[in-house]
């Protein structure tokens, strides 16, 4: 079966698709209104109004390859944005916005305005957003992923084609208040282990371990709220927040690693040194190493030598104990032990 | 209420022994590194290698303890030549502490002396053997290397203590019952995770070159059906001087340094001091000693 696109490629419909999960673009991102006209009718209205997670307004423009004034739109919204600046706060009360927060705007398109994205990305303005989204279908049900070409300052001016910035490279909008305790925080982690990624978007922020997630740090209407993996929130204000919840990432990290750190004595310490150094003499493990929790009773009785072993240790090549000795020795104890093992042994040669 | 990792007396959080581990380089003392001397079958003269390679090391300028290890029936002091106040027994029962059990020998390594005839000594539990865990601590913290004069056999106590050595020097004779019962041991170790290394030395041996021969016999089967490999200590030649030594006699090493069996002796401490210098100190003997008597 020959399945259409997954996203809309009429405006109107991307719009409706768009203005429902811009949370999944940008976390914190609410719409506000919609079609916000501030060219005087010249330009066409612009989509959206959105308010980000630091409350501050952020001009939502859809792009579409057949709309010949996308890009003017969008430059006439920064022009807007950079006229009307904290006025917006007042005059849109409902939006509640903070005063004193920049705006922004954010430019969404699909495969539809792939041309209108690379030019638009290209523009030297500040505050200029631009993703793609990347759909696909998945157990029935359609999503879309987010391709970001463009944020902020970063990728401005450059003249190759637009490339999807490092997720973990996009700066952290923490509140500048507790920039320093997201400083402290994202440190502690990425000491944890060398395999600790911190990645996400401008507001939020995920600390995974090989994949398995630790921690997620929000930013909501300027604070910074901190999700542990075992799936409890605490408000990050003080050290001592920080202190709570770095313990609660090494919690579920140490559940996550199979480390065993409710019991931290120096038998716990010495069994796990002791898994990084199995190897250290040749050998080990490859006989079948015994499991550490089988008794030293039963580590004894393995020990017992078979036939081949008895008859290897004794063989008429030996020097031990003299060539004729050692090996009638090692030859009865075999031929004993091999009678012993097993009832239906051969039982000639009785000399 | 869930404990706070990060709370408690300065030191004893989780979340700062972690960070700390993370920045400081070692804050650890070295611990000594410890050798133990065990054999399946007895007799083979494990005491007489273990007192005279604590002489040896400690003339090489390495400070040494001998712990014997054969409980109840030690005589390690007796090829010191010394007859200590106290012993392991008044250690573990009577609460005397390590640094006064712990006596030094006219020829320079401490020794801790085992009883010797004392039935309780042969049967110690698991309270006592972490009692003596605590105590290897502090002569593991004290000195440079300890010897353990290990029981011969498999009993859970010798297993202990040869698991917590970093170097175990198997004892065997030449002859096929010490062969087979080296071999036993060997075995036993070999399954073990993270055993110590072996190395074999061949005592009371007839002829020069049998020693060699035996190893050779012994690695190649220890590699076949044990998967470990053994290196080779030594032999030690059959001498009459060592099995006629009568009580208060001082050690073979400073009654007869000239000897054969001195020499042989000098060079396979050199050896094994070389291979010991060049072991890392992993975790604490206590540590080691206590993940094994779990596991009584």
């Amino acid at each position: 079966m020959i399945r259409g696109p997954v996203l809309p490629q009429s405006r109107e419909s991307l719009w409706s698709l768009v203005a429902g999960r811009l949370e999944s673009i940008e976390q914190g991102l609410h719409l506000v209104l919609e079609s916000l006209d501030c060219s005087h009718g010249q330009l066409g209205a612009i989509d959206g109004l959105a308010r980000d997670a630091a409350n501050g307004p952020v001009l939502v423009v859809l792009a579409h390859d057949g709309d010949p004034l996308v890009l003017a739109r969008t430059l006439g919204a920064l022009d807007f944005l950079a006229r009307v600046g904290d006025a917006l706060a007042v005059a849109i009360p409902e939006a509640q916005f903070a005063s004193g927060s920049e705006g922004r705007v954010l430019v969404v398109g699909a495969d539809h305005s792939a041309a209108t994205l690379e030019q638009v990305g290209r523009q030297p303005m500040a505050g200029l957003h631009v993703c793609r989204l990347e759909p696909f279908r998945i157990a029935g049900s359609e999503r879309f992923a987010v391709r970001w070409l463009r944020r902020g300052t970063e990728g401005m001016g450059a003249t190759g084609p637009l490339v999807m910035a490092s997720a973990s490279a996009v700066e952290f909008a923490a509140p500048p208040a507790l920039a320093s305790l997201w400083q402290s925080l994202r440190e502690l982690c990425l000491r944890i282990d060398g395999s600790v990624r911190i990645d996400g978007d401008r507001f939020r922020r995920r600390i995974t371990w090989h994949g398995h997630p630790l921690a997620e740090v929000v930013v909501v209407a300027g604070n910074l709220i901190g999700t542990s993996g075992d799936g409890r929130s605490i408000t990050l204000a003080t050290a001592m927040d920080l202190r709570t919840f770095s313990d609660r990432i090494l919690r579920v990290y140490a559940q996550r690693a199979g480390l065993a750190i409710e019991r931290p004595d120096p038998v716990a310490a010495s069994e796990a040194a002791e898994q990084d150094t199995a190897p250290r003499h040749a050998g080990s493990g490859r006989n079948g190493a015994v499991a550490r929790s089988d008794s030293l009773r039963s580590v004894a009785a393995a020990a017992r030598l078979s036939p081949e072993e008895y008859s290897a240790l004794g063989s008429p090549t030996s020097a031990v104990g003299g060539e004729a000795e050692g090996a009638a020795v090692a030859d009865d104890v075999a031929r004993i032990v091999a009678a012993q093992e097993s009832p239906w042994a051969p039982r000639g040669r009785t000399d | 209420m869930e404990p706070d990792l990060n709370a408690g007396p300065q030191g004893r959080g989780f979340l700062r022994r972690w960070f700390r581990r993370a920045n400081a380089v070692e804050v650890h003392p070295r611990e000594a590194i410890v050798v133990a001397f065990a054999s399946g079958k007895g007799g083979t003269g494990k005491s007489f290698l273990a007192t005279n390679t604590a002489i040896a090391l400690h003339a090489r300028g390495r400070r040494v303890a001998l712990v014997d290890c054969d409980f109840g029936l030690a005589n390690a002091h007796l090829l010191f030549g010394v007859n200590p106040r106290y012993s392991l027994q008044h250690l573990l029962e009577g609460g005397v502490p390590v640094q006064q059990v712990l006596t030094r020998t006219p020829y320079g390594p401490n020794l801790v002396a085992g009883g010797s005839g004392i039935a309780s000594l042969a049967e110690l539990d698991a309270r006592h053997m972490q009692s003596l865990a605590r105590a290897m601590h502090w002569i593991a913290a004290n000195h440079d290397i300890v010897l353990l004069d290990c029981a011969a056999g498999l009993s859970p106590q010798s297993l202990i203590m040869v698991l917590a050595a970093q170097h175990v020097v198997v004892v065997t004779n030449p002859e096929i019952a010490a062969l087979t019962d080296a071999y036993a041991l060997i075995k036993c170790l070999s399954r073990q995770v993270g055993h110590p290394l072996v190395h074999l030395a061949v005592n009371r041996v007839g002829q020069p070159g049998l020693g060699k021969a035996t190893f050779e016999r012994l690695a190649e089967v220890s590699r076949r059906f044990a998967a470990c490999e053994i290196h080779y200590l030594g032999e030690v030649p059959e001498d009459p001087q060592v099995t006629h030594r009568r009580l208060g006699q001082p050690p073979l090493l400073c009654s007869s340094p000239e000897c054969t069996t001195t020499r042989t002796v000098m060079t396979m401490c050199e050896t094994l001091d070389q291979r010991v210098a060049a072991t890392r100190s992993t975790n604490g003997v206590e540590a080691r000693m206590l993940v094994q008597i779990r596991r009584w």
